[in-house]
């Protein structure tokens, strides 16, 4: 009973949303709609950009010094912890959401700082406890546009989380993990979309590639399949030697993962400083994509992210009810490959406990079910992990000596040639 | 750590050892031709009665040219004796012999010719019906196939006369047919090294030799008071080694008494002489093995040990790391052992090359590239083949004991 309340709850919540963001609705350009994000590397500007993607928004990120007025004419939205910026954004009519006590004042925005205050973050039944050395928060006032979520401080003093005032929206306070992440996120989510639809929720599996343990990947998939627990695998982009029998064993594996419900990404390469010589990043990405097309893998595109969160994150999270629901912005809880089957059921374990509302990633793209078929592939090249060498003091102390023996043993032989050469000249061959 | 680990750690400690161990004996060695080249053999006062015996079985091709050579040493004529034991022949040795025994009426050349009755039970009985009609002090032997340098026989009996200590003096023997093949090439290089590592190096480390079948010397006295030859020894030259030494005297090398003989030129002949080899050392060794644990052997039990190293522990450390790396390969079989670096093993092969080399470079016409290019084909190729033949040999002894087969003597075929 009392989940359907909650829902009921959540259901009015995201309907009381609805007319309050129509005005950002542009609902022509959202596809195309980029972001501009004026922020500095040391002041959240990674967090922001993932924030932003999970909210389905291309993002091009300059820092505070590099920031021009110009470059607004190109963006659809200014996310900004610099107040010019927000400044110039009124003037080019662009909307703009200022992130921290520096992006301020903000035109119709009071705000009032806390100090070392204990302080509940509260959003759509979710809530979890923080505390504010010292932050600037936006006050509850008649000249508000909306307002979004809730900051209560143990004296029963309530704020708003993020305000909507004459000319821009404004978090004035914000932690880059945990529930308030998550409000930045749904909020920004709420801004862009002109809707408060709740976000989804995946299982994410990061950074599988070629030769991590295939068997334990399978039974991941098993697992999860039988739980009920739809999910993503991520896997590392392969350029080469996509022939070889590890590719095929790989690709092998992934097909029973969408089998079994699991859904197949590609992540993002990582680049490093030497690789920019060699051959152009997307004519490798292309063809490691084509690979895995013509393997049967079908890849789902995650060039936007729903924002990875940890399930220690979503522990940390009340829920008023005991069904968790979903998140304003679209998550998803990320564990790399298990080692071991016991991390396996802990995972199991801690994501049916918690009552979350998980989503097949691939929905959003299909609903074709994938049938998988097992291939035979030659087990001469099966990977095996180097074994522990044993005895490798005694062989590494004895390699030592008997190379530094031999090399003597070879010196002395050198040297009785040379003088063995000139006895033997003399012996035989003097005239 | 499995049992292959085990095996494996074993036979490298084994490898190595030995490997370490012939290093030394090859240091020992060189010192020792060093020495040799400045060493003026002692000069004889009076010339020993000295009996040359030569036991021949079907030894046509090579009978007369071994014969002749003998006739032509620089030793008083009436102070030695040639005795050919005819040995159950039947090629045509024994016209050839009488037609040379005719030509030199005046020396002292016997030719015994045995039927089947009382010859034909190889070398070791041959020699034991030779040995009854000798009348000399010092008995030599030499094989059907030799060709004695000139001095080789008064090198031999200065040396012996000059040192009562001296049961028996070795001489080298070189290859006669050495360009032939490239097996003889082979079998030169392997006999150099072995007779300036093993024979020199061991004189010079341990005063220890070991007979090598012909071009030596030995003591009437001693054959005497050893019963002759054991005719069940195939390796005659290893057994009585042992026996002699065990009597308190000393075998000496001494390189400047040089013969010439013939090697197998074929690899049936080769494999069919050096099986008889091995059969006839793991026969001496099994005779002796006691011998090992007996203080009073003295240095003997470094010889005992030496060849037990060899045909035994060596063997099977090569047999076993080979079968590992072959099972390895397969999947069928695997080490969790670190081993050894790719360094030490390539310092190793290098360490292999440069020491043989270094053997044969005490020889004229021996220091070339050639020969170093020879002896690392030798370590891929020659030196596996043995550790078949080991192998082999080692079956058939084993078979030969467990079915109680007579030991055949197999003559070495000899090469026009």
């Amino acid at each position: 009973m009392r989940r359907g309340i909650t829902f009921i709850a959540l259901f009015l919540a995201v309907l009381g949303f609805v007319p309050v963001f129509a005005h950002a609705v542009d609902t022509e350009a959202q596809t195309e709609s980029m972001v501009l994000l004026v922020c500095d590397e040391n002041n959240g500007q990674a967090r922001l950009e993932e924030l932003i993607r999970a909210c389905g928004k291309s993002v091009n990120s300059v820092s505070e010094t590099d920031y021009g007025q110009e470059m607004l004419s190109d963006y659809s939205y200014l996310v900004t912890t610099l107040a010019s910026a927000y400044r110039d954004a009124v003037k080019a009519d662009i909307p703009t959401v200022c992130v921290g006590e520096n992006a301020g004042p903000v035109d119709g925005v009071e705000t009032l700082r806390l100090e070392n205050a204990s302080i509940d973050l509260e959003l759509d039944g979710h809530s979890q406890a923080a505390f504010v050395q010292s932050g600037l928060f936006a006050k509850d006032t008649p000249g508000l546009t909306d307002t979004y979520g809730q900051v209560r401080t143990i004296d029963g003093r309530v704020f708003p989380f993020a305000v909507i005032g004459k000319n821009a929206a404004y978090v004035p306070w914000y932690q880059a993990d945990g529930l308030s992440a998550v409000m930045l996120g749904g909020f920004l989510n709420a801004f862009f979309s002109g809707s408060a639809a709740p976000g989804r929720m995946y299982v994410l599996i990061d950074e599988v590639y070629a030769f991590s343990d295939l068997d334990m990947l399978t039974r991941v998939a098993d697992r999860f399949y039988d739980s009920g627990i739809p999910f993503i695998v991520r896997v590392m982009p392969l350029y080469d030697n996509l022939d070889y029998p590890a590719f095929q064993r790989f690709t092998q594996a992934l097909l029973y993962v969408q089998s079994k419900g699991g859904s197949v990404a590609l992540h993002d390469p990582f680049v490093r400083a030497y690789e920019s010589e060699r051959e152009p990043l997307a004519v490798r990405k292309a063809r490691a994509e084509t690979a895995f097309a013509e393997a049967g893998v079908k890849l789902l595109d995650m060039s936007l992210p729903p924002l990875a969160i940890r399930i220690d994150d979503i522990q940390g999270i009340k829920s008023a009810s005991l069904n968790f629901g979903t998140l304003p912005v679209d998550t998803m809880i990320s564990y790399t490959l298990f080692e071991t089957d016991t991390d396996l059921d802990e995972a199991v374990k801690a994501l049916n406990g918690a009552w979350l509302t998980l989503s097949s990633y691939k929905a959003k793209f299909s609903e074709e079910d994938t049938i998988f078929t097992e291939k035979k592939i030659d087990a001469d090249y099966i990977f095996r992990k180097a074994e522990e060498t044993s005895f490798k003091r005694f062989f590494t102390g004895a390699n030592q000596i008997l190379v530094i023996l031999v090399s003597v043993c070879v010196g002395v032989f050198a040297l009785l040639l040379i003088i063995g050469h000139r006895l033997y000249r003399k012996k035989f061959y003097k005239k | 750590m499995n049992v292959t680990d085990v095996l494996m750690l074993a036979a490298l400690v084994c490898i190595w050892f030995l490997l370490l161990v012939n290093v030394g004996l090859i240091v020992g060695g060189y010192l020792y031709y060093v020495e040799s080249t400045r060493y003026l053999p002692p000069k004889l006062k009076d010339y020993p009665m000295v009996s040359i015996m030569v036991p021949a079985h079907n030894e046509g091709v090579v009978i007369t040219q071994t014969v002749l050579s003998l006739l032509n040493f620089d030793y008083p004529q009436d102070r030695y004796e040639i005795i050919v034991i005819n040995d159950n022949s039947s090629d045509n040795s024994a016209e050839l012999l009488e037609t040379i025994r005719r030509k030199n009426p005046d020396r002292k050349l016997q030719v015994i010719n045995t039927d089947s009755k009382v010859g034909g039970k190889g070398k070791s009985n041959a020699l034991n019906i030779g040995f009854q009609m000798c009348s000399g002090a010092y008995i030599v032997i030499y094989d059907a196939d030799n060709t004695p340098e000139k001095n080789a026989l008064k090198l031999l009996v200065s040396e012996i006369v000059a040192n009562p200590h001296l049961g028996a003096v070795i001489g080298k023997f070189r290859t006669r047919n050495k360009d032939a093949t490239l097996l003889t090439r082979f079998i030169n290089i392997e006999t150099l090294a072995f007779q300036w590592m093993a024979q020199a190096g061991r004189w010079k480390i341990m005063k220890l030799c070991t007979i090598p079948g012909t071009n030596f010397i030995i003591r009437r006295s001693i054959l005497e008071g050893m019963g002759g030859w054991d005719i069940n020894a195939i390796a005659e030259d290893t057994e009585i080694s042992f026996r002699i030494y065990r009597m308190g005297y000393y075998i000496k090398f001494l390189p400047q008494a040089v013969t010439w003989e013939q090697e197998p030129q074929t690899l049936k002949v080769w494999f069919r002489q050096r099986t008889r080899w091995v059969k006839g050392n793991i026969y001496v060794l099994i005779k002796n093995m006691g011998l090992i644990f007996d203080r009073r052997a003295g240095q003997v039990r470094f010889d005992i040990w030496y060849f037990m190293s060899t045909y035994f522990m060596l063997l099977t450390a090569l047999v076993i790391s080979d079968c590992v790396l072959l099972l390895n390969i397969c999947g069928w079989a695997h080490t969790t052992l670190q081993g050894f670096s790719n360094l030490l093993w390539i310092l190793a092969i290098v360490l292999f090359i440069l020491g043989t080399f270094v053997t044969v470079t005490t020889e004229k016409g021996e220091m070339n590239v050639t020969n170093v290019a020879v002896i690392a084909l030798m370590y891929f190729t020659y030196s596996k083949l043995w550790m078949v033949v080991a192998i082999y040999g080692l079956f058939q002894y084993i078979k030969d004991k467990l079915l109680q087969q007579e030991v055949k003597w197999y003559k070495t075929e000899r090469f026009e």
